[in-house]
């Protein structure tokens, strides 16, 4: 159900088939299932894994996942806005990390809401500089953010010599810790991000442009879009959402630091990729980036009941993010050839 | 006039005669008697894609010291076949034969070591590299690992003699004319022994003498043993190039013959097939009478390029711009529309000043825009189904409240799509699958819906088959019918002489000339562009 609201609109893939002018037969559904191989993935996954671990399925555990996976998963959904623009977003490690020791500091002083809002603005100027620097200066994204990142994860080390801003103040753990009829905040949060971006992404106007900057920047450029302030806005989309996570994290740790936020980015990218976005822009959907979160997370979840250790954990991501962009190739070429 | 070299030796290889025969049955007329075997044979070859039957079996036999012409319309299955024959794509059924044997191609590469080398109309240079580097990628001469330079030069030289070109090898490629770079393509492929050589579209993105260039060329592959398949919409080279034509229709083999038992009409027949009865014939519109100027642009300056044109273009009024490549008509084009950021001039639209563009966006408000020439990177986004190509320069006016649907882009986009002929079930394909004059419809589309006043369009017939052709001039006359005016741009002088209402004549960046269009003779033309030409652009032609 999710799957559905989410969809992207384009609906390209479909179309074409049902358009063709002279139909023949064609080879029994193997595109079919290379465009959802990685939502039948989460399906097998889940079923194996109900199986092998009974305990998997009870409400607790799924709420908890929620509550574990809302800080990743948010970010995810504004890098799923970048990479679908042709863009890239390594800083959000860093923002995520700045975000979550600014709120913790700044809730020793200020109304938490105030210290969420600050911090919160903090990282969408991160991705309005990320854009600036990537459009205006036309620096490559993946070294433009790849340098924000060492710049915001240092500058807070200084600023708060490398010391966690610590939270008594229980107000503080509302935001990652409690709870809206059962269901945790972050995870409401969470979903009400999937939901918004997938809606935003599939069917608004501004979704509209982000593709087209993705699929063609020069000629969307020609056509008269702002493409600039288009790409910009991905990343400030991002670097918010970023900073929204990193104030879970710090409210559900009771404290924030800057080192919190070290390879952070690189599993938000690994959310987006397991989904099936494509990293070279123009293709993709928010129901792909759910699907990469669900994926992941009930990995995560198998792997702490059956005892992997965690070097174990990587190298089974590893193989899991080669062999979804591996997949998801073939398929194309299936297709071309 | 075919230069195969008869040893005696007697193999057919028609459908017509299936045991081998005398002298007497090399008299008979039957098409695609060599006096050699095949170099390469395609046998029954079919191309099953998802939903399109692209190739219904055809067969193609390929001999030595012969250009063999494939022509068709888009569409038709030639491109297919030809990747077929190179091994970039994989087949559905039938057979490959090169020399005899039976070959599976796996990748282009493997083709490539067998002697069957393809050049296709996107090159693949690498613009860094260096002309000599380029032609020996991936076969260096080399020792202990060391490139030696100088075994390399020789053998470039002797390549460079063979072909009658000369470019330095030291050149970055990416530096060089379309032209040079192709017949680095060619060297390449003839460092590495090609036997058989495709081309593609080879004169789609060449000038005019630049042409005569790649024809010489091709002759003295010819007199050297290779065997040259060739695909080009323009016919009159074909029937200038070739030793055999094949025609394609709707992925089936309509006709092949010995190239004096063609003609240009009879080739268009062939392509055309039933169609050839409907086939449009433009209604010239007359030239408007009333003089309201939609544009005029004075001492338009392009730093390097153009140098103090000025134009004027009235309401419902086509204008062509006749030049060679190198005559700035497609910088020109790109200053107007805010493409090229050094550019200057002054503007006055509708008669009123207006703001030099520095922007697309900018020469949008102003009402002007650019069918560009490279219609899949800066025309369409591929990637977006049609609809959306349509509506991208504006989609609020398709949205609710900033929220898309796909019934309402269509609705919007179907009006003017179907003004174009453009198929409604085209709407909701990927951009990517419409045919070349498909997608140039696409590119107007999206202008026309957004009420341009002002379109103008660079090669809008390029990659676009014969069919397709009149209807797109048929489209831009309808389009000045309605009151746009238009600024043309082709390197087929012909198609500019005759669809313009008016034709300026560019040389080196300047303004050289202006002539009524259709009334003029395209002869006095060639010959104003090329006493302003310095002596250098002559030695080709």
């Amino acid at each position: 159900m999710l799957e559905n609201i989410l969809k992207n609109s384009t609906g390209a893939g479909l179309a074409v088939a049902n358009n063709q002018p002279k139909r023949i037969a064609r080879p029994a559904g193997t595109q079919w299932i290379f465009r959802y191989g990685m939502v039948l993935a989460f399906i097998g996954l889940t079923i194996v894994t109900a199986i092998l671990d009974p305990s998997f399925l009870q409400v607790n555990n799924l709420l908890n996942l929620l509550r574990q996976w809302a800080p990743p998963g948010l970010m995810a959904v504004g890098m799923t806005f970048v990479i679908i623009s042709g863009g890239f977003d390594l800083s959000v490690g860093g923002t995520y990390a700045a975000a979550a020791t600014l709120s913790a500091w700044l809730a020793l002083s200020l109304p938490i809401p105030a210290a969420i809002v600050v911090a919160i603005f903090l990282g969408s100027v991160i991705g309005l500089i990320n854009g600036a620097v990537i459009t205006r200066l036309e620096v490559n994204p993946f070294v433009a953010t790849l340098g924000m990142g060492f710049i915001v994860t240092g500058l807070t080390e200084v600023l708060s010599n490398a010391m966690p801003q610590i939270v008594e103040n229980p107000a503080f753990q509302i935001l990652g810790g409690g709870d809206i009829w059962g269901i945790p905040i972050p995870g409401v949060l969470l979903v009400i991000a999937l939901l918004v971006g997938g809606v935003v992404l599939g069917g608004s106007v501004y979704g509209r442009y982000i593709y087209a900057i993705g699929g063609g920047d020069e000629a969307s450029r020609l056509t008269g879009l702002h493409t600039r302030s288009i790409r910009t806005l991905a990343y400030v989309i991002t670097g918010a959402l970023a900073a929204l996570a990193g104030c879970v994290i710090a409210s559900q740790l009771g404290e924030g630091q800057g080192d919190l936020g070290r390879n952070v980015e690189l599993g938000v990218i690994t959310i987006v990729i397991v989904g099936g976005n494509a990293v070279s822009g123009g293709e993709g959907a928010m129901w792909r980036t759910a699907t990469g979160i669900g994926i992941l997370a009930i990995l995560g979840n198998s792997f702490d009941h059956l005892q992997v250790s965690t070097f174990w954990q990587e190298v089974i991501e590893g193989v899991i993010v080669i062999g979804a962009l591996a997949i998801d190739s073939y398929g194309k070429r299936r297709a071309q050839r | 006039m075919i230069a195969h070299s008869s040893n005696g030796h007697e193999l057919p290889v028609g459908a017509a005669a299936s045991s081998p025969t005398g002298d007497a049955a090399s008299s008979a007329p039957s098409m695609e008697r060599g006096d050699d075997p095949p170099i390469m044979s395609l046998r029954a070859i079919e191309k099953v894609y998802p939903g399109v039957n692209a190739l219904k079996g055809v067969d193609l036999d390929v001999f030595k010291s012969a250009v063999h012409a494939l022509v068709g319309e888009n569409g038709a299955g030639k491109s297919t076949l030809l990747k077929i024959a190179c091994g970039a794509i994989a087949r559905t059924a039938g057979e490959v034969e090169l020399e005899g044997h039976k070959v599976e191609f796996e990748h282009p590469s493997a083709a490539r070591t067998a002697g069957v080398v393809a050049v296709y109309q996107e090159l693949t240079i690498i613009p860094a590299l260096s002309a000599m580097a380029n032609v020996f990628l991936g076969r260096e001469h080399r020792k202990w690992g060391f490139l030696q330079r100088n075994a390399m030069l020789e053998e470039y030289n002797e390549l460079q003699r063979q072909l009658d070109v000369n470019i330095d090898p030291d050149q970055p490629a990416g530096l060089l004319s379309v032209a040079d770079q192709q017949s680095l393509e060619i060297m390449r492929g003839l460092a590495a022994d090609a036997k058989i050589l495709i081309l593609d579209e080879p004169t789609a993105s060449i000038g005019l003498h630049e042409r005569e260039a790649l024809y010489s060329i091709v002759r003295k592959l010819r007199s050297r043993g290779v065997a040259v398949l060739l695909i080009s919409h323009d016919l009159d080279e074909v029937l200038k190039l070739s030793d055999h034509v094949t025609v394609l229709r709707d992925g089936l083999k309509t006709e092949s013959r010995k190239r004096e038992q063609w003609t240009k009409q009879s080739l268009v027949d062939a392509m055309l097939g039933d169609r050839r009865g409907s086939a449009i014939s433009i209604q010239h519109k007359p030239p408007p009478s009333q003089q309201e100027k939609l544009l005029e642009a004075s001492d338009i300056e392009v730093p390097g390029m153009v140098q103090g044109v000025s134009f004027n273009i009235g309401r419902g009024e086509i204008v062509g711009i006749a030049g060679l490549v190198g005559s700035r008509r497609t910088e020109l084009l790109r200053a107007i529309v805010g493409m090229e950021p050094g550019s200057s001039g002054k503007l006055r639209i509708k008669g009123k000043d207006a703001g030099w563009p520095t922007s697309p966006r900018a020469a949008r408000n102003l009402g002007i825009a650019l069918a560009p020439e490279d219609r899949k990177h800066q025309g369409l986004v591929l990637s977006l189904a049609s609809y959306a190509n349509v509506t991208l320069p504006n989609p609020w006016k398709a949205s609710r409240a900033g929220l898309l649907s796909a019934r309402r882009e269509i609705a919007r986009a179907s009006p003017v799509t179907e003004q174009l002929g453009l198929q409604k079930g085209a709407l909701r394909r990927e951009a990517r699958t419409l045919s070349g004059g498909n997608q140039q419809k696409l590119v107007l589309a999206k202008w026309l819906a957004m009420k341009m006043d002002v379109l103008f369009v660079d090669e809008p017939t390029r990659g676009v088959d014969v069919g397709a052709k009149l209807e797109l001039f048929k489209v831009l006359d309808d389009l000045a019918k309605s009151g746009v005016g238009v600024l043309m741009v082709s390197s087929e002088l012909e198609e500019v002489m005759d669809n313009s209402d008016r034709v300026l004549v560019m040389s080196r960046g300047r303004l050289i000339g202006e002539v009524e269009g259709r009334k003029t003779s395209k002869d006095e033309v060639i010959q104003m562009i090329f006493a302003a030409e310095p002596e250098s652009a002559r030695e080709h032609s």
